[in-house]
């Protein structure tokens, strides 16, 4: 039987709906932004409606507490506990809509259900329930976790410890699974999780209020274990000589998160203990550092990991500062040299859920390619070296205030946007793409990247240059991707007209110029309008993971679907390099795919 | 200009433009007109190979002109090769070189270009491929009767078997019997000489210095 629901505020509008389904389901089917946070259990009380007309059951004792617990007022039910059976009329409650939730839409996330695997629940206790023997059984009821080993386990005595007496509670839980926490009352706050970019030589610690889905601060910082090389596999080399050295680079990868977590934590007034869960988006070496895995079989052919992915966690025993029960969970590694870090990237641009053929680039130390073609998707490394992150090159620095960011021709100058508006102090990858360009259509490089100035270098300002061996190193990064990215399109039988999409992502400003890295080769030629610079994927894909249950299980899936490639198996990888190495004559056309 | 300087002047070119079918052309159209082989290489192809070096030491040309002019500098010796004359062969014989890419590294762009220049420069080379285990390196230049091994390395984890290539030929008796060249990315002179190498290439035109100086030829 099909019943009516008429909604009087705040936008006036009459939805059918068939009867006896939850009203939640209703209102959410109907495109209705009603934040069902446990999904719809009965067992958060933030699914409010005020129900103006109809005829309705009475609240069970369930509803009745949260009810109770949020003070709401007489006529307002929770609109996952009702049956819809007849017509109702109905008002929205503004407090029980899901503003946008900043978490899941910076950046360029697809659209993710905001049910994050740590839930903050409410529930309360009568005298007889208080104590046991009906405790246990209660609280497992109310907040609908299995009595299982788990239970028995980590639940139970989470439970027991906190509870003394009768009245409200707040308990966290984790992945609908396992109590993490029990609060009195409604509990000291929010529950906070971190999101973490680790990557080879910048990290990223992002505090995430898992409650709202907000960004409650974020800290950038140097890799620590620099100071044992810059590259991945200088570190697999000390790691691999000296057992001391390995638990060094552990510490070193710790100590880099642990120091940005408290200055984020401090500037935000969030204690170590409000923090229940982290996702970190490393690639695989970074993953295998920080949790002591070997990882000699990283480091010389056939380059093997020792692990790809395992389930969540304690965090607190891999020397992590947060809560003692919190969760830790690596976003799955791929394959050898395609890391969790990838597969954040993918989660955040949703690339792999639409249909059409789609290219993903991560321009880090490494040059991971992803290609999607209809329903199969590939992924090679391509070693492309850390000179878009401004190593190795003489006046290269990593994108912080002081690096030109972006360049272009006004005129007969060069107008150079500067990070932080200061001097400019050195050039970042963002700021190499511009210039290359910029240097290309004035012909001051030739496509063969001879450069014609005098004495071998072009100055762009007072001790910043770009010299001969930053435009040979240059080539050479270019070179490796764009090899990269015409074997996996010559494997799949695609031309680069034939991409749907192109994302570019990296640890760059937000000032990449796609145009221009498709000018240089970096980018196969496809209309602008293809191309999307993602920005730090890793990172809103680890956010992602906190925020969205479903987006955690989409990684899992993720990494299971895609096929690895070895590009040094691939006998077209030096001839289509050597090519490569030459700029694209014109940004229209690619001779090399 | 004579007929024949002109002939000389375009092989030349044809390596110095990389232009390998020209190159190879030129050659026959060298061999039919009377030219002695032995004036075509070192007048035309290797003069042009000398002047591709010389424009990548002035950062003109860089790896896809230096492939394409020892690519071009092949075809022509392919040609020119056979109608040396036994005498002129010899004479022109620098020397026998085994190379390769070291154990545990796939990385072989490199190693092919320092190959493929040697050879331009008129060395005998044998290239072992990619991933060589020490022991190979060592068995393959015996059975060839090479004067020199040259190993590649691109990862800093595996140039440490540079320095086991080394000490193998010590252990099996045979260090002084080979010039051990070194060279790759991670690698430099210091390392080289730490290992006890003969010797360090930082490209593919030093390689050929170098090698040629370890057989006496530079
Ligand atoms: C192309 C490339 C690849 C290709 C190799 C294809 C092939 N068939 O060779 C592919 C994509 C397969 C590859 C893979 C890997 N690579 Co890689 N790769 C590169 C890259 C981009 C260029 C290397 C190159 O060919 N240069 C051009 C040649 C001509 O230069 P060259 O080798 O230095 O050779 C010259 C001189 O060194 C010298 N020379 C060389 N050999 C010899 C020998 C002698 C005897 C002498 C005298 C001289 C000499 O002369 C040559 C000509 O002038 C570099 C980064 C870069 N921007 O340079 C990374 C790089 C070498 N790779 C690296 C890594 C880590 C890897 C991987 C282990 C992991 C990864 N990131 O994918 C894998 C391993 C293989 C696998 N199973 O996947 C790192 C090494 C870091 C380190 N410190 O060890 C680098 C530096 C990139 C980086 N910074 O991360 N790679
Ligand atoms: S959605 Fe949580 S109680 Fe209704």
């Amino acid at each position: 039987m099909s019943v009516k629901i008429r909604i009087l505020t705040p936008d006036p509008r009459t939805i059918e709906t068939e009867s006896g389904g939850p009203l939640s389901a209703a209102l959410t089917n109907a495109g209705i932004p009603l934040n069902v946070y446990c999904g719809g259990r009965g067992l958060c009380g933030r699914c409010l409606v005020e129900i103006v007309e109809g005829r309705l059951r009475p609240p069970e004792m369930e509803e009745r507490d949260l009810l109770n617990a949020r003070q709401a007022p007489p006529g307002v039910r929770l609109a996952c506990c009702i049956q819809v059976e007849s017509d109702l009329a109905v008002r929205l409650v503004p407090e029980a809509l899901l503003g946008e939730v900043q978490g899941l839409t910076e950046g360029i996330l697809p659209s993710f259900a905001f049910d994050p695997p740590v839930k903050r629940l409410p529930f309360r206790l009568e005298p007889e329930e208080a104590a046991p023997p009906l405790l246990e059984r209660c609280v497992a009821g109310r907040l609908k976790l299995p009595l299982d080993d788990l239970w028995e386990r980590h639940s139970g005595p989470v439970l027991r410890e906190a509870v003394r007496s009768p009245g409200d509670y707040t308990a966290v839980v984790f992945d609908n699974q396992v109590l993490l926490d029990v609060a009195d009352g409604p509990g000291p706050g929010p529950a906070f999780g971190l999101a973490v970019d680790l990557g080879t030589t910048t990290a990223v610690v992002e505090l995430v209020d898992l409650d709202r889905g907000l960004i409650a601060g974020r800290a950038v910082g140097p890799n620590r274990q620099a100071r044992f090389g810059s590259d991945l596999i200088s570190r697999i080399a000390r790691a691999v000589r000296d057992r001391d050295d390995a638990e060094e680079l552990r510490r070193a990868a710790l100590d880099t998160l642990s120091a940005l977590q408290a200055r984020v934590c401090s500037d935000a007034r969030v204690p170590a203990g409000a923090i229940y869960d982290i996702v970190v988006a490393g690639n695989t070496v970074m993953n295998h550092l920080l949790l002591g895995r070997p990882v000699r079989s990283l480091a010389e052919s056939p380059f093997e990991a020792d692990f790809l992915e395992m389930p969540p966690v304690e965090a607190v025993p891999w020397g992590f500062d947060v809560h003692r029960r919190a969760k830790l969970f690596l976003a799955p590694n791929i394959g050898s040299y395609i890391g969790g870090d990838i597969t954040a990237g993918l989660v955040a641009t949703g690339m792999l859920g639409r249909p059409g053929n789609a290219l993903f680039i991560d321009l880090g130390t490494n040059g991971e390619i992803v290609l999607k073609r209809g329903e199969d998707v590939t992924a090679a490394s391509t070693a492309a070296g850390p000179a878009f992150e401004g190593a190795g090159l003489s006046s290269g620095i990593a994108a912080v205030p002081g690096a030109v960011e972006a360049a272009s021709w006004a005129g007969e100058s060069l107008t150079l946007s500067v990070i932080g508006d200061r001097p400019a102090t050195g050039i970042c990858g963002s700021g190499y793409i511009d210039l290359l360009a910029a240097f290309l259509s004035r012909g001051l490089i030739s496509t063969r990247g001879a450069l014609n100035a005098a004495g071998g270098l072009i100055t762009v300002a007072p001790a910043v240059a770009v010299s001969r061996q930053d435009v040979r190193a240059l080539q050479l990064a270019v070179a490796a991707v764009r090899t990269g990215v015409a074997l996996l399109l010559r494997r799949a039988g695609l031309a680069p007209s034939d991409l749907d999409v192109v994302y570019l992502a990296g640890a760059f400003g937000n000032r990449l110029n796609a145009a221009n890295a498709r000018r240089i080769g970096l980018l196969p030629a496809v209309d602008a309008d293809r191309l999307r610079c993602a920005g730090n994927t890793s990172l809103a894909g680890a956010r992602a993971m906190l925020l969205s249950r479903p987006a955690r299980a989409e990684a899992a899936r993720l990494a299971s679907r895609i096929e690895h490639v070895s590009l040094a198996s691939d006998p077209a990888f030096q001839d289509t390099y050597i090519r490569s190495l030459s700029f694209p004559e014109s940004d229209a056309i690619d001779s090399i795919g | 200009m004579s007929a024949k300087d002109d002939l000389l002047a375009l092989m030349r070119s044809s390596v110095i433009d990389g232009d390998a079918g020209r190159a190879e052309q030129l050659a026959r159209d060298g061999l039919a007109a009377g030219l002695d082989p032995l004036e075509a290489i070192e007048k035309g192809y290797a003069a042009g190979i000398q002047e591709v070096g010389t424009l990548w030491e002035q950062g003109e040309y860089f790896l896809p002109e230096l492939v394409a002019g020892a690519e071009s500098m092949k075809r022509a010796m392919a040609v020119l090769g056979p109608a040396l004359s036994a005498s002129a062969r010899e004479a022109g014989r620098l020397g026998r070189a085994v190379i390769g890419t070291i154990e545990g590294d796939i990385h072989d762009i490199g190693k092919n270009l320092v190959g493929a220049m040697l050879q331009a420069h008129g060395f005998e080379v044998v290239d072992l491929g990619a991933d060589v285990q020490v022991d190979r390196f060592i068995d393959r230049a015996e059975a060839e009767g090479a004067d020199l091994i040259c190993a590649s390395a691109l990862l800093t984890t595996t140039l440490f078997n540079q320095k086991r290539l080394v000490e193998r030929l010590r252990e099996r008796n045979l260090r002084s019997r080979f010039k051990v060249l070194v060279g790759g990315a991670p690698a430099n002179h210091a390392w080289a000489e730490a290992i006890g190498a003969d010797g360090y290439g930082e490209n593919a035109l030093a390689a050929v210095r170098a090698a040629k100086k370890l057989l006496g030829r530079g």
